[in-house]
């Protein structure tokens, strides 16, 4: 391994290892409240999701580009939204989440117990096996012939609602709408990344189908670690009831200036 | 040449998914959700704190000792006038208690010699959580100091509660079921499954053991709720959840990053 890749897989770890630790600290602070039991087992898991889209993003160097780092970083905007959206009603609305969340298990289940029907002797105790483990999830935490199915929306509300009830119109509008274009490969994105008009005039009427330059955007990780920053302050703030004190953004720029930055040498400073 | 008359089959019309279940809005209402009000209680949660005494008897002493037990204190209960609304199955139950039914009711067991060792049974139970409403059996204040040995096969015990179609938990849950019967608030019609408790001693190896079991499970559910004021406000089940999780807290340990 080179000096740089030994040095990048350090960076790596060290950054999954102040993530797991700012989480792990919060876990630790919350206390249980037994008669809601959802309401910490949902905004802890939530926390848990936003850590494990970042971290995935910095232990994925060759995503941190505008072909996928997108991807990450508009779940990790919804997930900031909907964890902001439960805070408003955590009781009510972890129960909600988890609710819908069961349903969809049991639609699943339903799916699949259909298509065990036309299954052929190979398939047939694979799909069994895949049955059984998720009606045994369902189980332990509500019987599933209790669990209605809810195709619509969990929070009964759109994500661009959820934000303005939560006071995130402009997160929504900055962050969510502008990386769902990569999400759903809409003309903005594909047009940009995908396509570009040919080099000639005389041919400019047409487009050529092309792969953008995907090289390594370090900005991509900073938002990554942002949204993490903002979702563990609102957990500080309305959970813990504490001022924000994430500063991973902060830790990581500081990191980088730290291993990667050119320190000056003798030769530079006689240039001076 | 002719052509050969396919032979028709006729398809079986594919069972739609969540057919079922009856669409409101964007929900799909499942089918026991539809016939009833019901208000999901989970076993786990709430029935299960308030039926584990039975087990410890059981572990600690015998089924013989533990069912002589709910039959006495349910019969005692029943002569009561005016009624009460309790069966004596469930711990919260004895919170509502007045002090001078509790004293009698002391009396009554200690006279049918199952006071002390119901106490002797319980000593370590109360001793891990001590604000159980069952402690107003003891004329002093409830034991202190845990064995950790005893913990640790109590948790042991917890596992195979969990699963409320266990072994353990049947029995536990059947107790309930058994208060009612004596009590004569519980009736069912000769010949259901339900009225033949006394097949669970195979349970679950039988397939009558199973359909018992099944019905017992699903009577404990019914009728949980509805059983007492204290049980609805899930006191006792919170501090019961509350003081276990103190002996077992998590330790995010997982969470160090190597």
């Amino acid at each position: 391994m080179s000096d740089s890749t030994e040095k990048i897989y350090a960076f790596i770890n060290a950054i999954n290892k102040e993530a797991y630790r700012n989480l792990q600290e919060r876990c630790k602070a919350f206390v249980p409240d037994f008669e809601n039991p959802e309401t910490f087992n949902v905004l802890t898991a939530l926390l848990a999701r936003q850590t494990t889209l970042m971290t995935e993003m910095a232990s994925s160097p060759a995503i941190l580009n505008g072909h996928s780092a997108p991807l990450f970083l508009r779940a990790m905007a919804e997930v900031h939204i909907t964890f902001a959206w439960i805070l408003l009603d955590p009781h009510v609305r972890a129960k909600q989440y988890i609710e819908h969340g069961l349903g969809q298990a049991v639609l699943i289940i339903e799916r699949k117990k259909s298509q065990l029907e036309s299954a052929n002797k190979e398939n047939k105790p694979k799909l069994e096996m895949v049955i059984e483990a998720e009606e045994a999830w369902v189980n332990i935490q509500k019987a599933n012939f209790l669990v209605d199915v809810n195709v619509g929306a969990w929070s009964g509300e759109n994500t661009r609602d959820m934000a303005i009830e939560a006071g995130l119109k402009e997160f929504y509008d900055e962050v969510y709408t502008v990386f769902s274009q990569c999400v759903h490969s809409t003309w903005h994105h594909v047009g940009k990344y995908n396509s570009l008009p040919s080099d000639s005039s005389l041919s400019r009427m047409i487009w050529e189908a092309f792969i953008a330059d995907n090289s390594m955007k370090i900005m991509n990780l900073h938002l990554a670690a942002k949204y993490l920053d903002r979702t563990f302050d609102a957990f500080d703030e309305k959970v813990l009831k504490r001022p924000p004190s994430s500063e991973i953004r902060t830790w990581i720029y500081d990191e980088i200036q730290e291993r990667f930055a050119k320190k000056d040498t003798p030769e530079d400073k006689t240039n001076e | 040449m002719k052509k050969k008359k396919a032979s028709k089959k006729k398809k079986v019309p594919k069972k739609k998914i969540l057919d079922s279940y009856k669409k409101v809005g964007s929900k799909f209402v499942s089918p026991l959700n539809q016939l009833t009000n019901m208000i999901g209680v989970s076993f786990y949660r709430r029935a299960l704190p308030e039926l584990i005494w039975w087990d410890v008897l059981v572990d600690e002493v015998s089924l013989r000792f533990s069912t002589t037990l709910v039959e006495t204190i349910a019969s005692f209960l029943a002569e009561i006038k005016p009624p009460l609304p309790i069966w004596g199955g469930f711990i919260s139950e004895y919170a509502n208690l007045s002090d001078e039914t509790f004293e009698d009711l002391k009396k009554h067991l200690y006279e049918h010699n199952l006071l002390v060792p119901m106490l002797h049974a319980l000593d370590n139970f109360f001793r891990l959580y001590p604000k159980c409403p069952l402690v107003r059996f003891l004329d002093t204040h409830p034991p202190e100091g845990i064995d950790i040995a005893y913990l640790a096969k109590f948790e042991k015990r917890l596992e195979e509660l969990e699963y409320k179609r266990s072994r353990a938990a049947i029995i536990m849950q059947s107790h309930v079921i058994y208060a009612g019967f004596v009590s004569g608030k519980l009736n069912v019609v000769k010949g259901t499954s339900l009225g033949d408790l006394n097949e669970l001693s195979n349970y679950p190896d039988t397939e009558e053991s199973k359909m018992v079991g099944a019905s017992v499970c699903s009577a404990v559910n019914s009728c949980v709720y509805n059983l007492s004021p204290e049980f609805k406000n899930g006191t006792w089940a919170v501090y019961f959840w509350e003081k276990s999780y103190e002996f077992r807290p998590l330790k995010w340990e997982h969470l160090n990053y190597e």
